[in-house]
């Protein structure tokens, strides 16, 4: 079917529009100046760091997932992708700057031995004997060192992957066309990737987030935590993906590739309620007092942003993305990748919250200043990588493959 | 169910097919159908086919399935035979889901592969039309029913300048829809 791309310009480029480049610097201007008004009228140092904490993972863990992205499309040798995977890769280069945030914060919490965050750091503050020696027993994971050990490992690896994908791309654009050495190589590394990648995204959340509860476990927390990051990480991309198709750029990723991300959006809403409820259903079904206290204080202190979590997550998607015609549909996907993406903020911050600030909780000006200021963070830094190389890979092997993509 | 006559055009090549299908429709052919030995990408809308509604008869199943499990669960849990399982209400919904999603996916899946087998004439031991035995080869094969009234010379030039490499008139004398060897 070679008659139907006779009209693709394999050397598109993306130009920045200053007028995107305001909105971007003004989002994050508009964001800090909100966030750092927030915190000194709240004048309360836990709600703060445990917005930065909320934001800086969230944020973080969806651009990291671009790279998670093209690390399974290399390894299970996906070639539709081939035509939009410069959008993925430019995401991602937004992780290594907010990986030093979030490399900051927790060092700060760390070393500040903030037990408001992390109940583990000064276990003998702990008034109830049965809790202290519950977590007495847990230093052997949960100790300061090996913690720091950790978080630069999960954080030094990621990054690298990060700018590995990006250095073997753009090495196989100045390569000579037919060259496979860094198709190979990047296959390869894939993975090596992934494998330090699914032991790591499960242990991060465990030590980041599921540690401020760390009286409570799950073992469900880990795959949770990274199929929301999952999710809104592959809408991101779609809102990326609208927008340049809106403006006139990639004319080769046709509806058949949106349909594709569009079908990702519905299985991982699917997926991420599948997770949701088996933690929920195993802890309602044994009814053990250790574990339902983690549901029993966001639903008796937090149910609005309980059922919100529900309804934004999954029945919002599921019902709306079902019909065949809505995942082709440009004002229909923004509309629902930007639900997704809100709706997983939302979760992350009842991930958190209820473990820092208790059962007090406001959404005030740092709350929703700092996401402000991430966002103008990612589409800064997104688009400028974007601008950088071509829209399309024009020497990768699958190129054609994912041209000639068809439903 | 008495006889059926159709004029083949056999066409060697996929690309020539793509673009011969629409000039065949262009004329006001109206085709019976494409038979080709491996799937190609862009016949069905170079045919003019209609998407499927076999979506629909999924997501029919996939409500019923839902239904018959919630429904049943409820009525043997909390009216028929009731337990008390360690102090929970009789409904206890969430302790259902798992079944119910279970029975939405096996009658959805299931009574979607059946209806497409039923469609599609299917099923080990079904006897099927075989138009020319090289459709299952290298040849793709664009049949069109024809009877007494129809132009065949008229026809025979449409197929061999859309692209066609021979045309042949094919009988069926027995002509069935289904039937079980």
């Amino acid at each position: 079917m070679g008659h139907h791309n006779t009209e693709v310009d394999l050397n598109e480029r993306f130009e920045f529009p200053a007028k995107l480049k305001n909105i971007a610097f003004g989002l994050m201007g508009v964001g800090l100046l909100a966030f750092l008004a927030g915190v000194f009228i709240s004048h309360n140092s836990t709600r703060t760091l445990a917005v930065m904490l909320q934001n800086g993972l969230f944020f973080m863990l969806i651009t990291l997932i671009s790279t998670f992205f093209i690390a399974i499309h290399y390894m299970a040798n996906g070639g539709y992708m081939v035509v939009l995977k410069r959008i993925p890769e430019a995401i991602s280069q937004t992780m290594p700057i907010i990986a030093l945030f979030v490399f900051g914060l927790i060092a700060y919490i760390i070393l500040g031995k903030r037990n408001d965050i992390f109940i583990w750091l000064n276990i003998p503050a702990i008034k109830n004997a049965e809790a202290r020696e519950l977590l007495e027993g847990k230093t052997g994971y949960l100790n300061v060192p090996f913690f720091i050990v950790r978080i630069i490992a999960y954080l030094a690896v990621w990054s690298f992957g990060v700018m590995q994908y990006r250095k073997f791309s753009l090495q196989e654009d100045a390569a000579s066309a037919g060259s496979m050495k860094n198709h190979i190589n990047s296959r390869l590394f894939s993975g090596f990737f992934l494998v330090f990648f699914a032991v790591t995204i499960s242990t991060s959340s465990w030590d980041w987030l599921m540690s401020i509860d760390a009286k409570w476990y799950s073992t469900m927390y880990g795959w949770y935590c990274f199929v929301s990051a999952l999710v809104s990480g592959v809408s991101l991309m779609m809102l990326v993906i609208q927008y340049l198709r809106n403006q006139g750029y990639l004319k080769s990723v046709t509806d058949e590739h949106v349909h594709d991300l569009g079908k990702f959006m519905f299985a991982f809403s699917i997926l991420w309620t599948y997770l949701w409820f088996s933690q929920y259903m195993l802890i309602w079904y044994s009814n053990n007092p250790e574990e339902t206290v983690y549901f029993r204080q966001r639903y008796d202190h937090y149910k609005v942003l309980f059922y919100l979590n529900l309804l934004m997550n999954f029945v919002t998607p599921i019902f709306v993305l079902m019909k065949n015609t809505s995942k082709r549909n440009s004002k229909v996907l923004i509309f629902i990748a930007t639900v997704i993406i809100i709706g997983h903020w939302v979760d992350y911050y009842q991930m958190i919250m209820p473990g820092t600030v208790g059962n007090n909780w406001h959404i005030g000006m740092q709350e929703i200043g700092l996401p402000i200021f991430f966002v103008g963070l990612i589409i800064w830094r997104t688009f400028s990588q974007l601008e950088k190389a071509p829209l399309i890979p024009k020497n990768h092997p699958y190129l054609q493959e994912s041209l000639h993509h068809h439903v | 169910m008495g006889s059926k006559k159709f004029l083949l055009g056999i066409f060697g090549d996929e690309d020539v097919l793509l673009e011969g299908v629409p000039a065949i429709r262009e004329k006001g052919v109206k085709i019976y159908d494409v038979f080709t030995p491996f799937p190609i990408h862009g016949l069905d809308t170079a045919m003019g086919l209609r998407e499927s509604k076999l979506h629909i008869a999924g997501f029919i199943y996939g409500i019923t399935g839902t239904s018959i499990a919630l429904g049943f669960m409820t009525w043997a849990n909390s009216v028929d035979w009731k337990v008390n399982f360690g102090g929970k209400p009789f409904w206890s919904w969430p302790a259902y889901i798992p079944i119910t999603f279970e029975l939405t996916v096996l009658m959805a899946s299931a009574g979607m592969v059946a209806t497409f087998m039923y469609l599609c004439r299917l099923a080990p031991g079904v006897q099927k039309h075989i138009m020319d035995l090289r459709q299952t080869d290298d040849k793709m094969v664009v049949a069109i029913e024809i009877d007494e009234h129809t132009d065949v010379n008229n026809l025979t030039n449409i197929l061999k300048s859309s692209g066609a490499e021979e045309v042949n008139t094919k009988v069926i004398d027995d002509w069935y829809r289904y039937k079980i060897a």
